[in-house]
């Protein structure tokens, strides 16, 4: 499965980039496990704070990924 | 895209001037239904952090996703207030300490809803979306801002 991720603010100065493809082998796959894999490949992740949005939609970590889905990692919102 | 109307964009580049914001009121003249409008502006603020004082914050967005939440916040305010009309403008880029960096703007028939409905509406916008915010030194280092 190929998803699309975009990082912002304090996530994208870790990962050093905005957005990447990833390749994910193996079968379904959770936004809790896609976090896990994440935070392996940039350890700085796990002493931060982050939500998860699945095609601009917030969600809960038991959510199942997809094909072609867009997953952001947003930093604590700063509007205002 | 035909027959589809653009969406209006609620982004403004760098600080909002104080000349859009009293034209903004301008062209509220000829909607003679309205007897109270309430504004909010957000202003930079030069914090001091371990010493070092905020000379502007820098705002990114997940644009895409930001948008559709004013859309959202604004259904939300007039389904839940008698608003005659609504406007939310909010910075990217960067805004210097003093400079303006949000602007909402409420109207009504009557005064009293538009105290709750612009309330409402700032206290959103600083929950649900996705802006976020570089506070910028003057020795040029930054730290994230977060909303409390």
């Amino acid at each position: 499965m190929i998803i699309n991720t975009k990082y912002f603010g304090l996530i994208a100065d870790i990962t050093n980039k905005k957005e990447e493809k990833l390749q994910l082998d193996g079968g379904k796959m959770s936004v809790a496990s896609l976090k896990l894999l994440m935070e392996n490949n940039y350890p700085d992740l796990k002493k931060t704070t982050y939500s998860i949005a699945v095609n601009q939609t917030m969600v809960e970590e038991e959510t199942f990924l997809n094909e072609q889905d867009i997953i952001a990692f947003l930093p604590p919102f700063a509007g205002g | 895209m035909a027959g589809e109307k653009p969406k209006k964009s609620s982004f403004i580049q760098g600080q909002i001037s104080s000349t859009f914001i009293g034209d903004s009121i301008a062209k509220h003249q000829t909607k003679t239904s309205i007897g109270a409008h309430n504004i909010f502006l957000g202003q930079v603020r030069a914090d001091v952090i371990d010493e070092k004082t905020v000379t502007a914050i820098e705002y990114t967005a997940y644009e895409e996703m930001a948008e559709q939440s004013f859309y959202e916040i604004r259904e939300a305010a007039f389904a839940k207030y008698e608003l005659t009309c609504m406007h939310i403008y909010h910075s990217l880029g960067t805004v210097k300490a003093g400079e303006i960096c949000l602007f909402v703007f409420v109207s009504a028939p009557r005064r009293k809803v538009v105290y709750e409905a612009l309330e409402f509406l700032v206290e959103e916008i600083k929950k649900s979306v996705a802006i976020f915010g570089k506070e910028i030194f003057e020795d040029e280092s930054y730290i994230w801002k977060e909303n409390s």
